[in-house]
């Protein structure tokens, strides 16, 4: 499936570059004797992250924030492989800490629920006006916690109606092959339906990489990225 | 100088030579900051780390306000009014920026509203000085002002409405005031510019005044501090007297639910014209507006509950008392569901009486309601629908309503 993608903006293409898993067939050959890992690394080369507005009306500068995680990567199938199962849906958690949200992308299945407890000593206000999922958590204060449920597809953003500053991704899949990068950019998606697959590389908010690559029974293929 | 009814005297000195001192102070901060903290950074960076950028579009439109309840600066109405600003911060090192906001309201002109240096000397303590055309400390609505931030369409009336005060001109007796009741829009005296003007209001935030400010420590206190140029009712950017501003607020938050904060400031703003034609009549002598203000916010769920109150005084050298007059409002937004919310506000602005034989108010007293609903299509595209209502003591028009939208793009 190829997706066209000289006259959508990144916006959309995020969304559709994930929703589009809702699709549970796939161009790939699916082994029908067992499965493969997929493993590599992600380097980036200039990480934009998230640029602030500047805070001209404001008294002064905010206080010392701890940066938000953005050179975390998502690597994953764009299409689930044809036959393989529903996924388990998940408990994650996405914290509020030092106005930020923790971590800054959370990769999880349909149906999974999301906790937003807030470790701050000051309000937070947790909302998405995403189309996947729109929800609003109103203000609540440290120690408490709110969830939300996930059940469709596609990348939904968070932010925080207090602090503009804090944002972060819930990336829904219709399937469990993706993983993130850790702190060196290393990934590793494994039990792969043997086949070929298209790979891609998401890195906030847009993808930044893609490649089809051929996973053996029983093997591990690599496959390494360097993106923008 | 002659005192008018052996009334204030206040030497300007001491103000000129402070503001003197404060501007030599934040040049040479300037010079002790900018340059061994750009030596530190990495050379790594591109015009992404140096440069923030970020605007606002919004344009608002109801029926004529032919009563003028909802004028600002350069009569616009705030109902009324397409306004385009471009907000810049160049970030020269972590501990000190220029910033500034570029603005047009209604394609009448293009002015940089905003134009200031920010030093940050200490890291990890939160204690800052900006120089320039810098933002007002007075308030809490003055941070909230901008269409994106504001629930409702329309300003509260302390921040907008327009008294008849003018810092160039002055009622001969309490005769000239009365007529002048409910025409701040359009005020004329006979002492000092005799030219048709608009007032002051209580509080214009719209236009930022010009000195140097200080900002010290966070959450739970915090305390700033402005010596500037102009007045609450009438910022500056080069001064039309000698005398300076000090305004400061101190904002407490003592728990995540609720927020307050109280206000002063005291600042002259008689212009030299007006002070001419007083020392002319044997009035002479420095008029100050004095301004204290309590706000606090309430919050919980999904409810946000505001109040603000204003009292000011504007000496007076032509009649026997000063002004007085106090603003206050309730606001109240609840979200409704993700992207929707309602949002109401009560307003009054009253004045002090005047005339001991036969008292009166010296201006017309307004009250307002506005309610409207607000909704995001996107998280920087709000839309907003609003119905106000505004009833005054006096004036040809002593009533008026209005239907008003507002449509807000921000980046």
């Amino acid at each position: 499936m190829v997706l066209e993608t000289t006259s959508l903006s990144r916006a959309s293409l995020t969304l559709l570059g994930v929703a589009i898993l809702v699709v549970s067939t796939s161009e790939g050959r699916t082994g029908s004797d067992g499965s493969g890992t997929i493993t590599g690394t992600v380097q980036i080369r200039k990480n934009d992250g998230d640029r602030e507005r500047p805070a001209v009306g404001a008294l002064g500068r905010d206080h010392q924030r701890a940066p938000s995680e953005t050179t975390t990567s998502l690597v994953y199938l764009e299409a689930a492989p044809k036959g393989t199962p529903e996924p388990e849906p998940l408990h994650a958690r996405l914290d509020q800490k030092d106005e930020t949200f923790i971590p800054h992308v959370v990769p999880v299945t349909v149906g999974s629920i999301v906790d937003f407890p807030n470790s701050d000593d000051i309000f937070h206000n947790v909302f998405s006006l995403s189309k996947p999922r729109r929800f609003d958590l109103g203000r609540y204060a440290e120690g408490q916690s709110k969830s939300v449920r996930f059940d469709t597809p596609g990348v939904v953003r968070v932010f925080c109606e207090i602090h503009s500053h804090m944002n972060a991704y819930i990336v829904v899949f219709s399937h469990r092959f993706y993983a993130t990068t850790d702190d060196d950019g290393r990934y590793r998606i494994d039990d792969v339906p043997d086949g070929r697959h298209k790979l891609i590389v998401w890195t906030n908010g847009e993808r930044r990489a893609e490649a089809w690559i051929d996973v053996s029974s029983g093997q591990t293929t690599k496959r390494d990225f360097t993106v923008n | 100088m002659r005192l008018g009814a052996g009334r204030r005297r206040v030497c300007a000195t001491p103000w000129i030579a402070g503001f003197r001192f404060a501007r030599w102070t934040a040049i040479g901060l300037l010079s002790a900051f900018v340059a061994p903290a750009h030596a530190q950074e990495s050379s790594d960076r591109d015009l992404g780390d140096y440069l923030l950028y970020g605007g606002q579009v919004a344009g608002s439109f109801a029926k004529h306000d032919i009563g003028y309840f909802n004028q600002i600066d350069y009569l616009s109405s705030t109902l009324r009014l397409f306004r385009a600003n471009l907000q810049l911060e160049l970030r020269v090192s972590e501990r000190f920026a220029v910033l500034t906001e570029i603005r047009t309201d209604n394609f009448e002109r293009v002015e940089a509203y905003a134009w200031y240096a920010r030093i940050s000397p200490w890291r990890g303590r939160v204690v800052d000085i900006q120089v320039g055309r810098v933002p007002p400390v007075f308030g809490a609505f003055s941070r909230r002002r901008y269409e994106a931030d504001n629930p409702l369409i329309g300003y509260p009336l302390g921040y907008q409405y327009a008294t008849n005060i003018r810092p160039d001109a002055a009622p001969a007796g309490l005769a000239e005031l009365r007529d002048m009741r409910a025409r701040g829009a359009k005020t004329r005296y006979s002492v000092g510019n005799r030219e048709v003007a608009p007032g002051l209001s209580l509080f214009n935030p719209i236009r930022w005044d010009t000195g140097i400010q200080l900002r010290v420590g966070d959450r739970p206190v915090e305390l700033a501090l402005a010596l500037t140029q102009g007045t609450l009712g009438n910022p500056r950017v080069s001064d039309d007297n000698p005398g300076k501003q000090l305004a400061g607020r101190v904002r407490v938050e003592p728990t995540p639910h609720f927020v307050w904060g109280v206000s002063g400031s005291r600042g002259r703003y008689d212009t030299r014209e007006l002070q001419g034609a007083l020392v002319a009549r044997g009035q002479g002598g420095a008029l100050f507006q004095t301004a204290f203000g309590v706000d606090g916010e309430i919050s919980a769920g999904d409810w946000i509950l505001r109040s603000e109150a204003i009292w000011s005084r504007w000496d007076s050298a032509t009649l026997a008392t000063d002004l007085d007059s106090v603003a206050a409002f309730v606001e109240a937004r609840y979200k409704i569901r993700p992207g929707l919310y309602a949002a109401a506000r009560l307003d009054h602005l009253t004045f002090g009486r005047v005339d001991v034989s036969e008292p009166f108010r010296w201006d017309a007293p307004v009250s307002r309601i506005e309610t409207g609903v607000g909704y995001y299509w996107h998280r920087q595209f709000l839309t907003k629908l609003s119905f106000q209502h505004n009833e005054r003591d006096g004036g040809r028009r002593s009533s008026d309503s209005f239907v008003a939208v507002q449509a807000v793009f921000w980046f």
